[in-house]
């Protein structure tokens, strides 16, 4: 019996050598091209992902947040990571071996998406996006999370506390747009959901789920909204309406260094 | 008809185009490999921690204790994750001999408890009666304890293998494009969520009610030299 317990461990212990040898490729990535072959990681649904399918012929490996994807290229699964660029720049601070490359590629806008059909809730969101703009509420929005020193402060609660509700569906693994804070979830789009819901009079319900269910939950009708530094593209126009625009970003790719 | 028309369209849409099934024939070919690769490994762990289990050895019982203890007592999805961001995290293993690993040792922790209640569910008497004839400790366990616990074991062990072809649903945690994580994809690239969700419903039911049914046939078989 111990024979057969310690030939198992052996065994075990032999294979464990043998995946330990595989090597942690390095890459060099000065255009698009070069991504051709490689194992990329994405987040599920993401506009990265839909990019790499469509933009090159590499493998590409969809994680649940971009931080899933960044652990894996620092334990060498994967070969790059593809994201969107402020929670890129965030990632690559927390993690010393890893580096952003300067190559840029698709630029894009973020907007809040609403049901086809909510046409009421759409220009409520509308109105207090321009509104937002012209008082400057949204420079104060952006100097608190994108501030230049680096040290953000999040701003108070704005909507009311009390009354009807207007639920809202984000992702919280996006800095600095949705992110957790102790155990509550903050950042740029939540502080703006909470000026929409303002404008609407109601209270603000967050509901946070994976990126990639947020459109089929909306067009459930289990969220009334979705802020999650969500691009606009053709093919989820078809789906949802989009608000104007808040924001504009670009993919990034980011390697070992 | 027009409703038929328009699901068939849809289905159309969503599956046939842009040749989005070939993903599901992929998620589920993963599904089914890394089930049956670890059911495999559940298998030999488990025989060997439910003798050691029924040891005299103090030590390899205690062993067996807690490999079961903890396994069981931590759900997959987390365990996954451990294994493939922690413990085998400076390897860099390929997920899917991560994925049949962690589900393999997962397994092995139920299959142990299936294989020691099949042995000690035969009777005492049994022993006895072959110790009595002569037989030393090891023929009468291999000749005529085993035969009779398998039979008795094997309906909760397909069981197990069953569970264990829908648990590996979790796989998506680690990146593994397995059967359900197909769907999602389907999902993400069409925002249809109904169809790619009951097909692959409907397809992790066809597999696990096919094996239940194989299963049974066997069962029936080794039962036919039952005393009736």
């Amino acid at each position: 019996m111990k024979k057969i317990t310690a030939l198992f461990m052996a065994v075990v212990l032999c294979a464990l050598t043998f995946a330990g040898c595989a090597e942690k490729k390095q890459v060099t990535i000065n255009s698009t091209e070069d991504l051709n072959g490689l194992k990329i990681g994405v987040q599920s649904g993401t506009t990265g992902q839909t990019w790499c399918e469509e933009n090159t012929d590499s493998e590409v490996i969809t994680f649940k947040s971009g931080m899933d994807a960044a652990l894996d290229l620092k334990n060498g699964g994967i070969d790059a990571v593809v994201i969107d660029e402020l929670p890129a720049q965030r990632i690559v601070e927390q993690n010393d071996d890893l580096k952003i490359l300067d190559l840029r590629f698709t630029k894009e806008e973020y907007a809040i998406a609403v049901r086809k059909d909510d046409t009421a809730l759409l220009e409520s969101i509308n109105k207090t996006i321009a509104e937002m703009k012209e008082n400057g509420d949204y420079d104060k929005l952006t100097g608190a999370f994108m501030p230049a020193d680096g040290n953000i402060v999040i701003p108070e609660n704005v909507a009311p506390t009390s009354g009807e509700t207007v639920k809202m569906g984000t992702n919280a693994a996006f800095w600095p747009f949705e992110y957790t804070e102790g155990s509550d979830i903050v950042g740029f789009d939540i502080t703006m959901s909470q000026y929409i819901a303002k404008g609407m009079g109601k209270q603000l319900e967050i509901i946070n789920m994976e990126f990639d269910s947020l459109i089929a939950a909306l067009q459930a009708g289990s969220i009334d909204f979705i802020a999650a530094g969500m691009s606009v593209t053709p093919e989820r126009e078809e789906e949802v309406a989009f608000s104007d625009t808040y924001y504009a970003s670009e993919q990034v790719v980011i390697v070992r260094k | 008809m027009d409703f038929f028309v328009g699901i068939f369209n849809d289905f159309y849409r969503v599956m046939i185009e842009g040749g989005r099934w070939v993903l599901l024939l992929e998620g589920l070919w993963n599904t089914i490999y890394i089930a049956v690769c670890a059911v495999l490994i559940g298998t030999v762990i488990g025989c060997l921690l439910a003798l050691c289990k029924i040891s005299k050895s103090k030590v390899l019982r205690a062993v067996a204790n807690i490999y079961t203890t903890i396994i069981r007592g931590i759900p997959l999805a987390t365990q996954l994750m451990i294994f493939y961001f922690v413990i085998f995290a400076s390897f860099g293993m390929d997920r899917h001999l991560v994925a049949i690993i962690a589900c393999g040792i997962n397994s092995g922790a139920y299959v142990t408890e299936i294989f020691r209640a099949g042995i000690q569910g035969v009777d005492i008497g049994q022993t006895e009666a072959g110790r009595s004839l002569g037989l030393s400790r090891a023929q009468t366990m291999w000749r005529i304890v085993i035969p009779q616990a398998v039979k008795t074991a094997l309906p909760t062990y397909t069981s197990e293998f069953i569970a264990l072809i829908k648990e590996t649903s979790v796989l998506s945690f680690i990146a593994v494009a397995d059967l359900n994580k197909a769907g999602d994809l389907i999902r993400n690239a069409t925002y249809n969520a109904w169809i790619p969700l009951i097909t692959v419903a409907v397809i992790y039911l066809l597999i696990t009610f096919g094996l239940t049914k194989l299963f049974a046939l066997l069962e029936r078989r080794l039962a036919r030299s039952d005393r009736g």
